[in-house]
């Protein structure tokens, strides 16, 4: 595996929505220098041309479902779908789940691409981080790092 | 039956505190109730501006929204600059004119394709199209990135440029790096011309509204970036700083919202359509010429043939994008210096989907005292309201699966906007 791409992603101005963005954040200074790290809050479908060439994504964003607020849903996108619950509540207008499915369907994902959903507690605006979803995001750090050291080892 | 009712509604996003959706209770023949709560009024941006410099307008509020921020961006900065009282010369109009080229190209290619062709084409989304017809949606997908690209050339940063600032850029682009963009951008104009074909061979309901079409007078040019009055073609024609006056915004109570009326007459509609139909005149000849090759009349009151003007809106950023560069000479300086100055003044753009508004008050120190933003999804509510009661009134005798389809079509002919409004993946109908 040669060429990684991290991203989180998110909305920063929504409570928990700034999860994915956090964890990117903090993956900067933690992951080798060859795997890119993105912390973005673009409209989701330009994600696909951030991946394009890469042999691996890791993508963490925060996700509503009915599980414990910092759960992390962790998926292999290239064995099994995103399961629609979870990402239903996307504020994206083109989401993340839809572009996840459109880049399967135009076989665009990378050999390697896998989600790690984090489950938010509260998304209004201007408020930050919940401290349960704060205290869980070291763990999610630590797990994509170990990921992606795991992936550059050809592990 | 006279007395069945039927209820069709949207789920709304139980994720997001205050946003909604859409309700229509019918009884029999007669339309009982309509309510919509597309929009969320980024009330929060104007208490956070409230104390801030006002040098940092345009990068708070081009965080509002994840698909519009040059229209954000550029509304501040045509506040600021009329309130401390500068003109920025051509080349940075330009440059602006520019950058909100590709935040167009970007915007309605998404839309045109990917959220609103399903719609017509009769399939849940985009994916199911990328199934059968890969390359309609590859289509979407490179001329999205073409317009993304101008704005990392000329913004610094596809999303919330960074490069922007009250009184020009921070950097101004070379010539060669704007020309560098020059094949891709012709391709787009070749493909945005067979948009336009393409997009009058869909179906589309005999309907028609009789709208109060409004947009920015920019002066003599399609208005993108910016212009001084805000007319309409029932003669609304007011400088751009008397908008309060005219557009109040009422709090809706079933909605949670702030919808946006037209003092004198009520709702009234912003976007594409009402661009169109009050500047047709001044669109390019490839424009002109699309519109016309499809038969498309110089005003359009259906609104779910916004997709062909919206395609036609695409050629013309197409067709602007190669003239700048054509024509573009880098400026001396990026930027001119502008010094606060204590005041008020209303500033706006032509966001892909309608004017948006700022009003900001500042004090001799720069520091922002009040700030009120109006985006055009908050104008269009009334109006997406009252289309959905004309169609469900002349179309009540559809099966209850197509007529909800066509609610949530109509709905997406506003292209109501991203981050400030709820998307409408998901509906039910309930019958009583």
């Amino acid at each position: 595996m040669n060429r990684i791409l991290v991203v989180g992603t998110g909305n920063s101005w929504r409570g928990d929505d700034a999860v994915g963005l956090e964890v990117a954040s903090a993956l900067r200074g933690r992951l080798p220098e060859s795997a890119r790290v993105l912390a973005t809050e673009a409209e989701q479908s330009s994600l696909m041309d951030e991946w394009e060439g890469c042999d691996a994504v890791l993508i963490a964003d925060a996700v509503h479902s009915s599980a414990a607020p910092g759960t992390v849903h962790r998926v292999d996108l290239n064995a099994e779908v995103v399961p629609h619950a979870v990402l239903q509540g996307s504020t994206h207008h083109f989401s993340l789940g839809d572009t996840i499915e459109l880049a399967r369907a135009l076989k665009r994902l990378p050999a390697k691409a896998l989600f790690f959903g984090i489950e938010g507690a509260r998304y209004a605006p201007g408020e930050p981080l919940s401290p349960t979803v704060a205290a869980a995001v070291p763990t999610i750090v630590e797990e994509i790092a170990q990921e992606v050291e795991a992936l550059l080892n050809g592990n | 039956m006279a007395d069945e009712t039927r209820t069709i509604k949207t789920d709304y996003l139980a994720r997001v505190e205050g946003e909604g959706g859409m309700l229509i209770r019918l009884k029999g023949n007669a339309i009982e109730e309509v309510k919509l709560n597309i929009f969320e009024p980024p009330r929060f941006f104007e208490a956070f501006l409230r104390g801030r410099y006002f040098t940092e307008a345009p990068d708070i509020t081009a965080r509002i929204c994840g698909i519009c921020p040059v229209a954000y961006q550029t509304a501040a900065i045509n506040s600021m600059e009329s309130i401390c009282g500068v003109k920025v010369e051509d080349q940075i109009r330009q440059l602006r004119r520019l950058l909100y080229c590709g935040e167009w190209i970007e915007s309605h290619a998404l839309h045109i394709y990917m959220l609103h062709a399903p719609d017509f084409l009769g399939y849940p989304s985009a994916i199911e199209i990328a199934k059968d017809a890969p390359e309609v949606v590859e289509t979407a997908l490179r001329l999205k990135k073409i317009g993304n690209h101008i704005m990392t050339v000329v913004g610094g940063r596809e999303i919330h440029p960074i490069n922007v600032k009250v009184g020009g850029f921070y950097k101004a682009p070379s010539k060669a790096e704007l020309e560098a963009m020059v094949p891709d951008l012709e391709w787009a104009l070749e493909t945005s011309l067979e948009t336009v074909k393409w997009a009058n061979t869909l179906d589309f309901p005999d309907f028609e509204m009789d709208y109060e079409f409004a947009a920015l007078d920019a002066g003599g040019v399609y208005p993108i970036e910016g212009g001084e009055r805000f007319v309409s073609n029932r003669g609304l024609d007011i400088p751009i700083d008397e908008f309060y006056e005219h557009v109040v915004e009422e709090h809706v109570k079933h909605a949670n919202a702030l919808q946006g009326h037209l003092k004198e007459r009520g709702s009234f509609l912003v976007g594409p359509l009402a661009r169109y139909a009050l500047w047709y005149d001044l669109l390019s000849d490839e424009a002109r010429g699309a519109a016309e090759g499809v038969g498309l009349g110089k005003v359009v009151k259906n609104p779910f043939k916004s997709i062909i003007v919206r395609s036609v809106e695409l050629v013309e950023a197409c067709v602007e994008a190669l003239r700048i560069i054509r024509e573009y000479e880098q400026p001396a300086e990026p930027a001119i210096e502008v010094k606060p100055k204590a005041g008020a003044a209303c500033g706006a753009s032509e966001a892909p989907r309608g004017t948006l508004c700022h009003r900001y008050e500042i004090d001799a120190n720069g520091i922002i005292l009040d700030a009120t933003i109006t985006p055009p999804t908050a104008q269009n509510q009334p109006q997406i309201e009252a289309d959905l009661r004309g169609f469900v009134g002349q179309f009540m005798d559809l099966p209850n699966e197509e007529l909800t389809l066509r609610c949530e079509q109509a709905i997406r002919n506003y292209d109501p906007c991203i981050s400030c409004a709820t998307h409408f993946l998901t509906l039910e109908i309930e019958r009583g």
